[in-house]
């Protein structure tokens, strides 16, 4: 049977573009193990006083028996498995040894991308996703927090870490680590190297497909989000929001529908006030990042061996 | 250079003695213990917690308590690392439980093993009202039930972090059964004094009789709040300052969070004029937390009774 493709994130990183261009093309030689599935959830959700890697892999077995009679390549595409930026990744070593005890040979890719943006995006994901606070308490949540519940965290950034230790675990030619500014900037070689990695080239249709496709995750802007932000108040509990002032599904439906109807950028009125509150939301989070990420990029650049300041990353 | 005597560790659970056994027994020198206290937030036993996965250096800490550990058997006193963080965090489902066990064994790997069970309602109950001291906002039911869909992206309450046999298993398998002593928390409640030598025995540290006889037994570091304070107060958390708990304060007032912490204070079971009410909202709180919890423990308690020989049901436990 043949040894997974495991794309382990990280989120923000063009995921669901990969999996639903690549990973669930029919002409693209690949079977998709649906990230719904209870085992694939189970290597997240299980606690690890409970993980049984030995259950884990019987559960696996059919549904790589089944790529394998199709003669496809199995893949696991979620990008949770390489943790969580709302709390600060506190499960990715646990994610990864999990992976490792299950699927001893699998092929790893990960893909990685400039802090600043990447928190910048986290940042609207989680507002999107109900979180009432402003960027400040995003950043630093809790300054007296006696480390009962994992917030969000810096470190979770410092790339090196974690492919360093994957590297370790799957040895660094079953690693292949990408930057996420290379699929903005040149999708072809992003998704060759992805397919000579694998196994599997990709097919000249489904390169010309995928380079000429729009973005599914389009990100949405920092007024709108930033203007609703206080909604989020009224929203439905949950875990990112767990104690809301009201719970009201009028109000929470009513932001949703602003958040997907009104993008004040492409109004004439309003577009200077959304470049503003772009900017100034990247402001705060360059201001915040400052030089911490200089020594882990510079090691991170030698694990990919590309040239990340190319890219605009710090090092 | 001789080898250092093995620590008692001391791994919690919350809520089960903890501050009354660091500081009366573990705290006293005349006990033959010694506390390594957990103080600044820069002494190793933070970092057996809080260091991040990919940080953590097991021989780095362990050198870091290697002169505490000298010190105390200079003096001629058994080493107690005692910090009930060891056992994981009730508010976040007890996510880190398993890994600093790990870390645990890594660093002290000929320790004794001491770990403090409660019965799950009580420890429920006790665990809400210190969420709510602690500046917690959510009532009750929400605090059960952190998120209406849970998806795994930030852990919060989960009732397994209360099914014990699953720490015990794994501190059993990590040390040794010989080497890890489990006591319920109603032992303590009802004789202080029986599960004081019960420690001493297994720590191979037995008390002077004259210190045992000193021990102030009756006294309680940590008094339990009434379920009505608790509840008239936690509104007011919305006024105090950020924290893990509470991520967005509405804003914070200094004036309204004191009023708060006046009313938590306030013996409102011990005033004629509260007093009913008290009792009432006790009684509902437990009754609805004894609801919420039904019978999933039965099993698991189970479990915990073969492992540890403990007669739980005798001590009220759901078996």
């Amino acid at each position: 049977m043949a040894a997974p493709l495991i794309h382990i994130g990280y989120h923000k990183t063009g995921t669901k573009w990969l999996r639903g261009g690549l990973f669930l093309n029919k002409n693209a030689g690949y079977h998709w193990i649906d990230k719904d599935t209870p085992p694939v959830r189970r290597i997240v959700r299980a606690h690890p006083l409970e993980f049984d890697p030995e259950e884990s892999r019987g559960e696996f077995e059919p549904l790589l028996a089944e790529a394998d009679q199709k003669s496809l390549m199995p893949v696991i595409c979620w990008g949770r498995l390489a943790g969580q930026a709302f709390s600060g990744g506190y499960d990715t070593k646990e994610i990864a040894d999990r992976l490792k005890a299950v699927f001893p040979d699998g092929r790893i890719v990960v893909v990685v991308r400039e802090q600043r943006s990447m928190i910048v995006s986290t940042y609207k994901q989680y507002l999107k996703a109900g979180g009432p606070s402003g960027i400040e308490a995003f950043l630093q949540p809790g300054s007296d927090q006696g480390w009962r519940i994992p917030l969000f965290d810096f470190d979770y950034f410092q790339y090196h870490l974690l492919i360093g230790y994957y590297n370790k675990l799957f040895g660094a030619d079953n690693v292949l680590p990408l930057p996420y500014e290379e699929l903005v900037r040149d999708r072809r070689s992003f998704l060759t190297k992805i397919g000579e990695f694998s196994g599997n080239p990709v097919p000249e249709e489904v390169l010309a497909e995928m380079t000429g496709a729009k973005r599914r995750n389009p990100a949405q802007s920092a007024l709108v989000l930033g203007a609703t932000r206080v909604l989020n108040r009224f929203g439905p509990r949950s875990e990112l929001n767990p104690a809301p002032l009201m719970e009201s599904m009028l109000v929470h439906g009513a932001a949703t529908k602003l958040r997907k109807k009104l993008d004040p950028a492409n109004l004439r009125a309003t577009r200077g006030l959304a470049q503003r509150s772009e900017q100034s939301l990247k402001q705060a989070v360059a201001e915040a990042v400052g030089d911490r990420y200089f020594e882990s990029n510079r090691i991170t650049a030698e694990l990919l061996g590309v040239d990340l300041a190319a890219y605009g990353w710090l090092l | 250079m001789a080898a250092l005597t093995p620590a008692l560790v001391h791994v919690g659970y919350h809520k089960t003695g903890t501050n009354w056994l660091q500081e009366e027994l573990f705290g006293n020198p005349r006990t033959g213990y010694r506390w390594l206290g957990k103080q600044p937030l820069t002494h190793p036993v933070h970092t057996l917690v809080r260091a991040r996965p990919f940080d953590f250096d097991a021989a780095a800490v362990r050198a870091e308590f290697e002169s505490m550990l000298r010190d105390a058997q200079n003096a001629g006193l058994l080493p107690v690392v005692s910090f009930p963080r060891l056992s994981g965090h009730p508010y976040s489902g007890g996510y880190d439980s398993r890994m600093i066990a790990d870390r645990v064994a890594e660093v002290f790997p000929r320790a004794r093993i001491l770990i403090v069970i409660r019965e799950q309602r009580s420890m429920i109950v006790s665990t809400y009202k210190q969420y709510v001291n602690a500046g917690g906002e959510a009532r009750l039911e929400h605090f059960l039930q952190p998120a209406k869909q849970r998806e795994w992206r930030v852990p919060g309450f989960d009732y397994g972090h209360f099914a014990y046999d699953r720490l015990l298993g794994h501190y059993s398998s990590l040390f040794g059964g010989d080497n890890v002593l489990v006591l319920p928390y109603e032992q303590f409640v009802r004789d202080a004094r029986g599960f004081v030598e019960a420690i001493a025995r297994f720590a191979g540290r037995e008390l002077p009789a004259e210190v045992l006889e000193e021990l102030p037994f009756g006294r309680r570091s940590n008094a339990g709040q009434s379920a009505l304070a608790v509840g008239v107060a936690r509104p007011l958390n919305r006024f105090r300052h950020r924290s893990d708990l509470n991520l967005e304060p509405l804003f914070e007032s200094r004036l309204l969070s004191r009023t708060g912490t006046r009313i938590r204070r306030a013996d409102l079971l011990g005033s004629p004029l509260t007093r009913r009410a008290a009792v009432r909202s006790e009684t509902r709180l437990r009754e609805t937390v004894a609801a919420a919890v039904g019978n999933r423990y039965v099993a698991s308690n189970g479990d915990t009774i073969r492992m540890t020989g403990l007669d739980l049901g005798a001590f009220g436990w759901q078996v």
